[in-house]
Parts: C-alpha cells; sequence; structure tokens
C-alpha cells in the first residue's frame, strides 16, 4: 500500500468514529420533512384558490401566515424568474431574502466580451452602505483557460472616477474552460459613502491566463432609486454593563441589505472586550435577527466596533430590542502573547493556559497553536508588533483546524522571515467570557 | 421493516417511512456532511436541507436500489454548493471580521492536499477513503461509469503522493 494510501485511512479513522447528535439530527429530518410538506401543501391551496377566483385576498392571507418562516418565504422567492439562485445565495440571510421579496433587487442584464469570455452583471441590490453585485462569467467558446481569477474589480463614475471601496467580497475562481454550467457569483462592494450618481460602470481584469492580461470588462450599471432604500439612522448613546465592563451602544443605522451596530468599549474598562458573540435585535413577538452569518460580521478596531446583523428594515415591529449575553473578553494586561518560533516557546501568554502550544513550519513559514476552549469565530491573532515596535495588522493566509470539541489549531504566516526573533502578537479573539443579560429598548 | 418497502411506501409520499429511512442513513449523512463543511451546525443543516430536498423529490427516484447513493449525491450537491458560497474573498483597508468563510476552515495536512484536488478527484477520493464507500456506489453517486472512478481513484492518489512528498515547496516563503 502507498504511503499515502495509508494517509488517507488515518483520516478514515477520524471520520469512522465521529457520531453526530442524535436528538438534533431528528430534529432536522423533521424540520426537512415539514418544510417540504408545508411547501407542497401551500402551493396546492393556492392553485385551488386562483381556480375559484379569490387568488388576490387569499394570496395576502397565505403569504402574511408564511412570512415568519424564512425558509417558506425563500420557497415563494424561488418561484419568481431568475430569483431562484440569488435566493440559494442568501437564503442564510433573512433580511436579504425579506429584500427580495419586496422587490428591491434590480435587474440589470448587461454584458461586455472580451477573448471569448463575457461577464455578465444580472442583478443588484444597493442601498447607501453597500452595493451587492450578481454576476456569471461565460466561456462561449469553451476555450480552455487556466486558473482564471479576477485580478481587480472596480466601481467608476460617470466622470470616470473611482468609487472608494470599505471593503470587497468576491467569489474566486472565474471560469473553467472545460463547464458548460455556469455559476452566479455574488460580489459585495462595501461603500464609504452613498452611490450619488445613476450611472456607473463596473470594471474587471482578470489574471491567469496571458492571453487576457490588460483587457477590461466594463459592464454598466444603472441605479434604479426607487429600488434603494435610505438609512434610517437610530442614535442611543446608551451604556450598559456586564460584569463590571462597560458597553457604549452608541448608534444603530437600519439600511435594507443589513442593520450596523456602532459600539464602544470605555477606555476604563479592566477588560478588553474582544467581542459580542451573541448580538441580535428581537422584536415583540421574539423574532430575531443575528449577526451576518457569511460575509463581513464586524468592522472596526480595539475599541471602536461595528457589529453588522441581518436587516429587518421592511418589518415594522411595535418594539424592538438589542440583545446580548455574551461577550468574549481578557485582561488588558494579557492581549499580547510572545513567542519563539525557534524554539517554539510560548513566552507570554492568558494565565488561563488555553494556548497549549506553538508550533513552527520553517518551509511555509507559519506558526501554528493549539487553543483550548469552545470559539469559532475571528482570527485570534489580529496584530504583530514590527521592528520599530509598532503593532500592524497581520495579513491573510490564516487557517483553522477542528482537532476535537476541545481543542483548535489555528495557523498563521509570519511576516518576519527570520524566526530567531521573538514575535510578539496581540489577540484579537479568545475563549475567555464573561455572561450578563443586557436588552436595550431601541423601538 | 424491510428497507425495500420502506423506500417503496416513502416514494409514494408516506412521511413516516421516510422518516425511518432518513433514521437508517443520518449518522452516514452526518459524517459526509461533517467532512465537507467542518462544523457540527452546519453538518446538522445540510442534514434538514437534504431531508427537504429528498422528500420533495422522491416520486422521480427511479431504482429503489439507489436510495443510499441518491440521498449522498443530493447532500453532497448541498455540500459543494456550500463551500462555493463561502468561499470568497475579502478585502478590506481596515479589519473586518470575516464569519463563515472558507479560510478559517482548513484542515490537517493530508485533508487539506485532499481539498487541493481538483473537484472530480477530491470527490472520489474523500468517499472512497475517508467514508468507505464502494467504487460502484461512487459510480451511482456520481452518475460515471466505475471504469472512470477507478482513472480517477488512481490519479487523485498520484498527485496527492507527489504533493505529499514535495518539501519545502511554499514559493515565495
Amino acid at each position: 500500500m502507498h504511503d499515502s494510501e495509508k494517509e488517507l485511512l488515518k483520516v478514515k479513522d477520524k471520520y469512522q468514529y465521529l457520531k453526530g447528535p442524535d436528538d438534533k439530527l431528528d430534529q432536522a429530518i423533521r424540520a426537512g420533512i415539514n418544510q417540504a410538506k408545508g411547501r407542497r401543501s401551500s402551493l396546492d391551496h393556492m392553485r385551488h384558490w386562483m381556480l375559484s377566483g379569490a387568488a388576490a385576498i387569499i394570496l395576502l392571507v397565505l403569504f402574511a401566515g408564511a412570512i415568519h418562516q424564512s425558509d417558506l418565504v425563500a420557497g415563494y422567492v424561488r418561484k419568481v424568474p431568475g430569483m431562484e439562485k440569488i435566493v440559494e445565495l442568501v437564503h442564510q440571510d433573512k433580511g436579504l431574502v425579506d429584500l427580495i421579496h419586496h422587490d428591491f433587487v434590480q435587474t440589470i442584464n448587461k454584458s461586455d466580451s472580451h477573448g471569448g469570455l463575457t461577464l455578465t452583471v444580472k442583478n443588484i441590490i444597493a442601498d447607501d452602505q453597500q452595493l451587492i453585485m450578481y454576476y456569471t462569467f461565460t466561456n462561449e467558446n469553451h476555450e480552455s483557460f487556466k486558473d482564471l481569477q479576477i485580478k481587480s474589480m472596480k466601481l467608476k463614475d460617470s466622470v470616470g472616477e473611482e468609487i472608494k471601496q470599505y471593503s470587497l467580497e468576491y467569489g474566486p475562481d472565474v471560469v473553467e474552460g472545460d463547464r458548460k454550467k455556469t455559476e452566479l457569483q455574488e460580489a459585495i462592494y462595501g461603500l464609504h459613502s452613498p452611490l450619488t450618481d445613476s450611472s456607473y460602470s463596473l470594471n474587471v481584469e482578470l489574471e491567469g491566463d496571458k492571453k487576457l492580461e490588460n483587457t477590461v470588462w466594463k459592464v454598466p450599471i444603472k441605479l434604479d432609486r426607487s429600488k434603494m432604500g435610505a438609512n434610517k439612522d437610530i442614535v442611543l448613546n446608551k451604556e450598559v454593563k456586564v460584569q463590571q465592563q462597560s458597553v457604549l451602544v452608541k448608534d444603530i443605522t437600519f439600511s435594507p441589505t443589513r442593520v450596523a451596530v456602532q459600539v464602544e468599549y470605555p477606555e476604563e474598562n479592566s477588560k478588553q472586550v474582544l467581542n459580542i458573540e451573541d448580538l441580535q435585535l428581537v422584536d415583540e413577538k421574539g423574532e430575531v435577527w443575528s449577526k451576518i452569518t457569511n460575509g463581513i460580521s464586524a468592522s472596526g478596531d480595539g475599541n471602536h466596533v461595528t457589529y453588522y446583523l441581518e436587516s429587518n428594515y421592511f418589518k415594522k415591529p411595535k418594539q424592538l430590542y438589542l440583545v446580548f449575553h455574551k461577550l468574549q473578553a481578557l485582561d488588558k494586561d494579557e492581549l499580547e502573547v510572545v513567542v519563539n518560533p525557534k524554539d517554539q516557546k510560548i513566552l507570554k501568554a492568558p494565565k488561563d493556559g488555553k494556548i497549549t502550544a506553538v508550533q513552527y513550519n520553517l518551509s511555509e513559514n507559519q506558526l501554528e497553536f493549539k487553543i483550548k476552549g469552545d470559539f469559532h469565530i475571528g482570527s485570534p491573532f489580529s496584530k504583530y508588533k514590527n521592528d520599530q515596535g509598532e503593532f500592524k495588522y497581520l495579513s491573510g493566509n490564516t487557517y483553522m483546524n477542528s482537532y476535537d470539541n476541545d481543542i483548535t489549531g489555528y495557523g498563521l504566516t509570519i511576516p518576519q522571515v527570520n524566526p530567531v526573533e521573538n514575535l510578539t502578537l496581540l489577540l484579537g479573539s479568545y475563549p475567555a467570557y464573561i455572561n450578563g443579560d443586557v436588552k436595550i429598548r431601541i423601538k | 421493516m424491510e428497507l425495500h418497502d420502506l423506500i417503496k411506501r416513502a416514494k409514494k409520499g408516506d412521511e413516516h417511512a421516510f422518516y425511518e429511512l432518513l433514521q437508517t442513513h443520518k449518522q452516514q449523512l452526518y459524517r459526509i456532511a461533517y467532512s465537507y463543511l467542518k462544523s457540527e451546525a452546519d453538518a446538522i443543516e445540510a442534514i434538514q436541507e437534504t431531508t427537504y430536498r429528498a422528500f420533495r423529490s422522491i416520486r422521480k427516484l427511479k431504482k429503489p436500489d439507489y436510495f443510499s447513493t441518491w440521498l449522498i449525491r443530493i447532500l453532497i450537491n448541498y455540500c459543494n454548493d456550500e463551500l462555493k458560497k463561502r468561499s470568497r474573498l475579502v478585502f478590506s483597508d481596515q479589519f473586518v471580521e470575516i464569519a463563515g468563510s472558507r479560510q478559517d476552515q482548513h484542515s490537517i495536512e493530508m485533508e487539506e492536499a485532499v481539498d487541493q484536488l481538483e473537484e472530480h478527484l477530491r470527490q472520489v477520493i474523500t468517499l472512497k477513503y475517508f467514508h468507505d464507500l464502494k467504487i460502484k456506489e461512487i459510480a451511482q453517486i456520481m452518475n460515471l461509469p466505475e471504469g472512470t472512478i477507478k482513472t480517477w481513484l488512481a490519479k487523485g492518489l498520484k498527485i496527492l503522493k507527489q504533493n505529499l512528498s514535495e518539501e519545502g515547496g511554499a514559493p515565495g516563503a
């Protein structure tokens, strides 16, 4: 047997003894069946009533009943031509599903072709905070390209001025030569300031194939202002305490695509709050809007953080509360972790001892930590100290492994190539928690 | 009750029979989902979505013998779509925290090497070695001749062997 085959069988052992939680699996199975039944029966109802001529009223009633379950809404919207794929992409975010239902998706359907590759922007969703674009790359001649990736994606206004982005997310691979299927991709352009022009151009450059270098795909995008809801801002400036640590909730911005909650952690706190784990909006009926689960969930730095929640823009709740219970927090003098990569030693770390080991991989210039405890959000380390003693952001190339329920492995590519020096890292996320019961009335 | 009978009843829309069937498959489905998505919550959601899709379309299942592989195929299609959705590149001029993105979900060396294989090779290697499925079953799941699966297995193993024996191959390190 090959060595690699033996290695593969080791991985198999790991999965062989993996057991899912029976009760949760049973619940999931029941939910799946109910979901399938629910959809089928309401569709049957609809057909029946449409025949009997009372369609309009009954459809409204059915819809009002269905709206509490975003899955059901997604089920309905899947029926709207052209929307199925978008619903699939956004279905984890009930705010976006709601937005589709309220017809806030704009149709663009404009293309540009070069070298047999066509970029089509199918739809967009725009508000004052984000421009979300749904696009495809189609390989018309089924030519073979190698590892085509997006090199740059820029939005330009009518005079050709580039719109500065605050963040940009998009899919990794563009097209595979031998694959006829065209995937709908999503790109999210985070805006510094609202789009004030009515015509823009999306300019995309690719890399990975010499034939297409220096080619720019330009697709015109016209905005329909009637499908762009304005921000609604609520200034709170309300300070709450969780185990002697203060959290100042400054303001909340409601936009169609997301809710941004601006939070400040006062300097006087003895601990550094690293994260609010379970921030939610809850209305009087108990309906919950949670943190964005696929995409950017927070931005900011240190004591000034903005958290992003699913949008409840189209709901008109009588009462609305901001609720949270669980914060990640560490004593301020425990934030720095010092390691010696060469000796694979931890010289300084939080005293609870949850960082249990560090390994250095010379060929990859990577450090791998083992960290005990329950956490799955964010990267443990946010910054490193450079030669001048300044803290700088660690750039990408980080990864996480799950060893078992208790230990998580975390790896990062270190910025210094010479591993002789000690390296100081700053913790940005850590499995130490303080618990409270915060409920702030917003409305 | 006999599996065949359960499948027959499920095809007629009997939800209890369908529930029973899923009971016998749930742990295997969970293991496969977990190996793709690497989290309990995501694996459970995958089971729910698979149940939903399967129950919705079980009438279309032609050969009852293929129920298991049909179910696994639905699950794998879902998992592949999920992974595709997650793997986004994110650029920002300040600190942003990303939830649910792929870069946090990589795995240990061998699994990482498998992850880097082309999709079709990864699929056959994962099903054969991590989940112990027979070549015949993999052929059913992927809707391809057994010969193709064998060729892909050999090709995948060869690439894995090459990649794992290479030392210090990280460019620019």
